[in-house]
């Protein structure tokens, strides 16, 4: 959201700008714009049309659908606005952190020690609680018993962090049939 | 110490700058990388880490982040 945000108040302050600019030239005369030139008694007309239709009740369908979906997406932005930013780094404890790359590299390197993977990537999720969720892709041959690699994957990635004390709440593998032509290993 | 993902884990005072330390007026974070062989678990060294640094940070939130770790011999790379 923060990259959004950050456009829309860009696009925001760049239309004040300009608005700003148009003000001031046509309030001074300048260039010869007058403020009496402006069709401002139009817009009015038209906003005042608009808001009687609105009393009535009598809005045509797509003027509804229009501000229904409005009103879904300024909900959807506050809602996504309310929502705290996701940590960037794991947590260990009360005020010990590991950055993300650790543990990354630390799963793929364990994972990639199994004979039977031929390449892997790691994707790791910090949590507001300690630990971090980590999705690891591995890939092996075609015909393998993938049942017996992800149980024995799982839990020598589990063991091994846990030996180093690197924390990690949940842990899903996924194994990917690969060609042993393609991987990062072909034999191991 | 550690330098942060993108070098950004420092402090600057005057001329002079210190890497993997980062001073604010409530907070005080910590870089390290750890070497392997680890003398004990990870969350083992940054608590003690964080243990000895709290007491001089003058009331600041300390925090101890481990940046990367590295097998002896690769600090070059």
């Amino acid at each position: 959201m923060r990259v959004f945000n950050r456009v829309f108040m860009i696009l925001l302050f760049a239309g004040l700008f300009v608005l700003g600019v148009y003000t001031i030239v046509f309030a001074f005369d300048l260039f010869g714009y007058k403020l009496e030139s402006l069709p401002v008694t139009d817009l009015a007309k038209g906003f005042k049309d608009f808001v009687a239709t609105l009393e009535k009740g009598s809005l045509s369908v797509a003027t509804q659908a229009l501000l229904i979906l409005l009103a879904i997406l300024g909900l959807i932005w506050f809602v996504s606005e309310l929502r705290p930013s996701a940590p960037r780094r794991v947590r260990m404890g009360s005020g010990t952190y590991v950055s993300r790359g650790v543990i990354q590299d630390e799963v793929s390197a364990v994972a990639e020690e199994v004979p039977d993977v031929l390449g892997s990537s790691v994707n790791v999720k910090p949590r507001r609680s300690p630990g971090a969720q980590v999705g690891l892709e591995a890939r092996v041959r075609r015909g393998e018993d993938l049942g017996t690699i992800k149980s024995g994957l799982q839990s020598t990635v589990r063991e091994r962090l846990s030996e180093k004390g690197l924390p990690v709440s949940k842990l899903n593998v996924k194994l990917v049939e690969a060609d042993p032509r393609q991987t990062k290993t072909r034999v191991q | 110490m550690g330098r942060g993902r993108f070098v950004e884990a420092a402090t600057y005072e005057g001329s002079e700058k210190v890497s993997g330390v980062v001073v604010t007026q409530e907070d005080l974070e910590i870089h390290i990388v750890a070497r392997y062989p680890l003398p004990s678990p990870i969350p083992e060294i940054a608590e003690n880490i964080r243990e000895r640094v709290a007491p001089e940070a003058g009331g600041r939130k300390t925090m101890v982040v481990v940046d990367d770790l590295e097998v002896a011999g690769d600090e070059g790379l």
